[in-house]
């Protein structure tokens, strides 16, 4: 055996510190590959390298690596989403104007409110490019039990209770009247992007703008909306159904947007329906005047007391009792003659489950006023005294028949 | 090991697209990163929101400038400067919120990985032993032998996160290596021999010793 001075002299000779310095050998650590194992081999074949060198090296590489964190799908999902508002904000800033990218077709999946969906996208979408995501299929979070709020930067607010207040007001946003206080992020850092907030089924929510406007969320509701309004429009985008008192600026109009349709006005009260989910879609004005544009059915303008309903492609105007449309925001269902399989449909949405009514009973025309603060089972319980039906649950349906 | 190895060649094709104009790559790096990113950042805090938060301001920024920005040779040591450098600056404005008692964040690091493939007790005894010893590094040497060990960058990258020079890189992961020889030697079973193998040997070709 050579002794060991002599092998020292020779060029390819390693000590531990050496491997340890050494670019190649740490990528053969981190990305081991054949070759670069038998390259390691013979060096310790022909002794210009010590076995024990050589393994102490390899654990000593395998013992620096430490347990990733690991960011879960969902909120790397999130995170993306909220990049992508603030660089459309930011440059919609620098364009001077302010519009919302109509909702592509593909966002479909996005409307199940399951977060699967929302999943799938993400694998789905990620190769390919997630940059065609516009704000609307990006944004739409993960339902909760609780309202939430969504800042531009990043930050997620949930807010328990069933009636869930969120003022904006200077650089603030209060919650419950300043419970808590947030700092809105958009008005000082100058990345603002987009706020949403998010209404769970069987919640309510309202919402006051920095221009003095008002929204009442139903149940079930997304509502987008800028940071901070742009000078020239005050626009939000709503999934769901809201009611609007619209602070007047004959300047600065403002506009509701959803997916089939906008709404503009410069300073009023209505109430729109408009469920993404949902072919019905309504708008009640109660007092001003409002513009709809729809994208297939043209331009409508509507005067008070009137309601513009659309399904299927259609859509009508009539006159009705605004009371009936409105009350909700009130945490009370007036209905006045309405069919049952409707007012199942509302209260299914009201308080997030799920209602059938056979055929003969949808029909049956029902008037009074259901106490939206109590539970499902006592309005449903309440609704089969009043008329000749029977309702049982089953598998979490609930099931209206005729007696 | 969450390492892929990058082209240089392939980066600087990346980035020069992504300079013109082109958004599907500036997607590309988030997906390839973010957890890279997310796990480098966590080794500063254990704000997870905070970290997000300084995420998604590397890549708002990134975006925004993107018309003033120069070359860039590893796309992913721009982005851990850049996180590096969001996270700093938010310790700094509010450093009674995220440090109590330092004055600089504490690279933090867990060895008690489990995913390590390692066959046989006595390894696994002398795993353990190696990660004891890491642990009682300094968080500089840890941060070192991370962006080494675990991301595999070159020095040069190493200084630019680090802010030292070549010398002082290499110095660094010296001694970072020396203290994990020599307390392995002192403790594992056979620590005899080897520390006498260690001690006896002379460093002639040890360019980087001390």
């Amino acid at each position: 055996m050579p002794n060991k001075e002599e092998i020292k002299q020779k060029e390819e000779e390693f000590s531990v510190e050496e491997l340890l310095q050494s670019d190649k050998f740490i990528s053969s650590c981190l990305n081991p590959d054949a070759e670069s194992d038998k390259y390691y081999d013979e060096l310790v074949k022909r002794e210009a390298l010590d076995e024990r060198d050589f393994r102490f090296a390899r654990r000593f590489i395998r013992s620096a690596q430490c347990r990733p964190e690991h960011l879960p799908q969902g909120e790397k999902f999130e995170l993306w989403a909220s990049i992508e508002v603030a660089n459309k904000k930011n440059l919609k800033a620098k364009q001077r104007r302010l519009y919302i990218i109509s909702l592509a077709s593909a966002a479909a999946a996005l409307l199940l409110p399951a977060f699967w969906g929302m999943n799938r996208l993400f694998s789905e979408a990620m190769p390919a490019g997630l940059s065609h995501m516009s704000m609307e299929e990006v944004a739409f979070p993960e339902r909760t039990t609780d309202v939430q709020l969504f800042l531009d930067n990043g930050r997620v607010v949930s807010l328990g209770g069933n009636d869930v207040k969120i003022a904006y007001r200077g650089e603030n946003i209060y919650i419950n009247d300043s419970a808590v206080v947030l700092k809105n992020a958009g008005m000082d850092a100058g990345n603002g992007g987009f706020h949403q907030m998010l209404v769970p089924w069987g919640k309510r929510s309202v919402l006051l703008m920095n221009d003095g406007s008002r929204l009442w969320a139903n149940a079930g509701t997304r509502i987008v909306y800028p940071a901070t309004f742009s000078a020239d429009v005050r626009e939000v985008y709503v999934d769901g159904e809201v009611y609007v008192e619209a602070a007047h600026d004959d300047t600065q109009p403002f506009a509701v947007k959803t997916k089939s349709f906008a709404v503009e006005v410069t300073g009023t009260q209505f109430n729109l329906m408009a469920y993404e989910q949902d072919s019905m879609k309504s708008i009640v004005l109660v007092s001003g005047s409002v513009k709809v544009h729809d994208a297939h059915l043209g331009e409508t303008i509507l005067k008070p007391r009137q309601m513009y309903l659309s399904s299927g492609g259609h859509a009508h105007v009539e006159a009705v009792n605004v009371e009936n449309h409105i009350s909700w925001k009130s945490g009370v269902y007036l209905c006045n003659g309405e069919p049952l399989g409707r007012i199942a449909e509302r209260l299914a949405h009201y308080y997030g489950q799920s209602i059938a009514c056979s055929p003969q009973a949808a029909v049956l025309r029902f008037s009074g006023k259901l106490d939206l603060q109590d539970r499902l089972e006592n309005i449903l319980d309440g609704i089969t005294r009043a008329a000749p039906v029977t309702c049982r649950i089953n598998n979490g349906t609930y099931i209206i028949n005729m007696q | 090991m969450g390492f892929d190895k990058e082209n240089p060649e392939d980066d600087r094709l990346l980035w020069d697209k992504f300079l013109a104009g082109d958004d599907e790559v500036y997607a590309y790096f988030y997906k390839r990163y973010v957890d890279a990113l997310f796990s480098y950042g966590m080794k500063f805090t254990s704000d997870r929101e905070l970290v997000k938060d300084c995420i998604q301001d590397v890549f708002v920024k990134l975006y925004g400038n993107r018309s003033r920005l120069g070359e860039v040779r590893h796309i992913r040591v721009y982005l851990f400067i850049s996180l590096k450098n969001a996270l700093f600056s938010v310790f700094k404005k509010d450093k009674t919120m995220y440090h109590i008692d330092t004055v600089e964040p504490v690279f933090y690091v867990d060895y008690t990985a489990e995913d390590i493939m390692i066959a046989g007790e006595a390894e696994e005894e002398e795993r353990q032993l190696l990660a004891r010893i890491f642990e009682s590094l300094t968080p500089r040497q840890k941060e070192v032998i991370y962006y080494r060990y675990v991301e595999g960058m070159e020095i040069d990258s190493i200084c630019r996160l680090m802010d030292i020079n070549y010398q002082s890189a290499l110095n660094l992961i010296s001694r970072s290596i020396q203290k994990v020889r020599n307390t392995f030697a002192c403790q594992s079973s056979d620590g005899c021999r080897e520390a006498k193998r260690i001690n006896l040997i002379p460093k002639q070709g040890d360019r980087y010793a001390k």
